[in-house]
């Protein structure tokens, strides 16, 4: 039974950010992972994982970084010869931690929702420190990646939001759309319209050409929502969705989902020799959740039409439309 | 933080653009985030994968493939397993792991069948950078596979056995990553002397040292776009 390459590991529930468009499914259902694993249950979990054909781990949460063990992960996925990425917010990040992170490589992708609208989104004033961090890590050697949720909020700042970070030292940039799931949930108005998709668009792929720097759009998007899909040269805008194909995450409590997006646990990483036969995992590993609307469709051999988990917690069905489509963002209306 | 006007961020913004450039037309290999799908197409534990080698996406068309359900209904009889040895792959794949650990711009890209026979692609193209605007491509298989009906659109100077793959990692490794305060001509020289006295990859042991040099200086040259400047 072969994984997919990268194994996302969400280390712990806790946050010491609160962001609206925060998707981890457990800050909307009753789920909330009430344990975590322990470093020997992780490490236990990296030397199973590796026989079945992973490569590449991600550290991620809640914020990674309030695992207190975090560091020695690290350092035992380094020496298992795994290619590691740590996703933080960056606020509780330290010298023992950014030591480890340089020793092992680790490529590190920080949080960076807005700049003036930094607190807005995420509870906290902190953006002093994250453009900061990012200079450190230039400094120190490090690669960053200004990782960017783009909402209604910060679309009008988007420009600043994405040169910022570059020119502190962030060598890559990752723009995820603001989509439903988790806390987002309760504020969906804020996702973007598809003209505005389309702005955030234009605007990342100005911003990286000027600066020469590399990005992709991290959820995928339907193509036809794309209005100029030749246009971008800079900036990678996928449109097929990598869920339990290129990726799939364990849970705080050692529970397997085919995406971080996902409400559902396919089931605990020491059954996972019965992913073969799940059909929930199936069904992503196959592709087999393309909706009604796309039926037909001359792009299908490379658009999934959308992220299909979004779809699942917005409308209920993996197979329902993308929340791209749907006119009306109200929050009164969902869930559906 | 220190809030720019509009003009003074395109000038920031132009600065550290300028800056890289010169950093890479410098020689000096930036280090750029392979965020491209080429990431997932690499096949780190092939020998794992036996019979089953895996699904992956092509880049060309978006298809999948590469289980052993799709490969009998998608690719056909002339399967990616056929095509492409263990072997080949485990020393492709080698080369790669270096590359990223010496922290290399290097991408590695499976294509499906389909659009290798339809587009006479090679299955696999292995992509060093230069710089941003100078991109090397290397790929396999090469003319050697005279069955496959892509020959011709094989032959050409970007074609190199793996063994030149292999030489060419050495090289950046070895020489053009060479430590600060190493003197990088003493590093080449050095690089120089060890595979000239050396049986060559392949066990080509018997071949002349001007045959050898010639094979070693077109694959610095064809691989990665670097010329010795000889010196009698």
């Amino acid at each position: 039974m072969m994984l997919p390459a990268n194994a996302v590991f969400e280390l712990t529930a806790r946050c010491n950010h609160r962001c609206f468009f925060c998707s981890c499914p457990w800050e909307y259902s009753v789920d909330r992972p009430t344990k975590e694993l322990s470093a020997d249950e992780w490490k236990q979990i990296m030397r199973r994982y590796k026989m079945h054909g992973v490569s590449h781990v991600s550290f991620t949460g809640g914020e990674a970084t309030l695992c207190d063990y975090l560091p020695m992960l690290i350092e035992y996925a380094y020496e298992m010869g795994y290619a590691i990425t740590m996703i933080t917010n960056g606020r509780a990040v330290d010298d023992t931690l950014l030591n480890a992170v340089k020793k092992c490589g680790v490529l590190m992708s920080v949080s960076v929702p807005g700049l003036e609208t930094f607190e807005e989104h995420t509870g906290v004033d902190n953006i002093d420190n994250v453009l900061s961090l990012f200079e450190k890590c230039r400094d120190m050697g490090i690669k960053t990646v200004a990782n960017i949720a783009v909402t209604k909020k910060n679309l009008p700042e988007l420009y600043e939001n994405i040169s910022y970070p570059i020119l502190s030292g962030a060598e890559y940039v990752l723009l995820n759309r603001f989509l439903p799931g988790g806390r987002g949930m309760k504020n969906t108005e804020y996702m973007l319209s598809n003209d505005e998709l389309n702005e955030m668009l234009d605007i990342a792929e100005e911003v990286l050409t000027r600066a020469g720097v590399n990005g992709h759009i991290g959820t995928e998007l339907p193509y036809c929502v794309v209005k100029n899909p030749e246009k971008y040269k800079r900036l990678h805008v996928g449109h097929k969705c990598g869920a339990a194909k290129s990726f799939f995450i364990t849970d705080p409590e050692g529970y397997i989902k085919v995406c971080n997006h996902s409400p559902h646990r396919v089931c605990h990483w020491t059954e996972i020799e019965t992913l073969d036969k799940n059909e929930y995992w199936q069904r992503f590993r196959k592709g087999d959740y393309l909706p009604e609307m796309c039926k037909g469709c001359k792009y299908l051999d490379v658009c999934d039409g959308g992220c299909r988990e979004a779809a699942h917690v917005f409308h209920g069905r993996t197979n329902d439309p993308d929340p791209c489509f749907v006119k009306d963002h109200s929050p009164l209306l969902y869930p559906r | 933080m220190e809030k720019l006007s509009r003009g003074k961020l395109d000038a920031a913004l132009d600065s550290l653009k300028k800056l890289r450039k010169e950093e890479a037309d410098g020689g000096h290999f930036p280090i750029i985030l392979c965020y491209s799908p080429g990431l997932d197409f690499i096949i780190p534990e092939y020998y794992l994968r036996d019979s089953v080698p895996g699904e992956y996406v092509c880049p060309k068309c978006g298809k999948c493939f590469g289980t052993g359900e799709k490969k009998e209904t998608v690719i056909g009889v002339r399967g990616y397993n056929f095509i492409v040895s263990k072997r080949d792959f485990d020393e492709i794949f080698e080369a790669y792991n270096i590359c990223i650990k010496k922290g290399f711009d290097v991408e590695f890209e499976l294509h499906c069948s389909n659009c290798c026979l339809k587009d006479a692609l090679p299955f696999a193209v292995f992509k060093f950078r230069k710089s941003k605007e100078e991109e090397y491509t290397a790929s396999y298989p090469q003319m050697r596979n005279e069955d496959s009906g892509r020959n011709e659109a094989l032959i050409s100077e970007k074609h190199f056995y793996l063994w030149q793959y292999a030489l060419a990692i050495e090289f950046l490794t070895e020489v053009v990553a060479c430590e600060n305060g190493t003197n990088q001509d003493e590093a080449c020289l050095k690089w120089i002397v060890n595979v000239i006295s050396r049986g060559l990859y392949m066990n080509e042991s018997r071949m002349e040292t001007k045959t050898r040099w010639f094979t070693i200086e077109k694959s610095i040259k064809g691989i990665l776009g670097f010329s010795f400047e000889r010196q009698v």
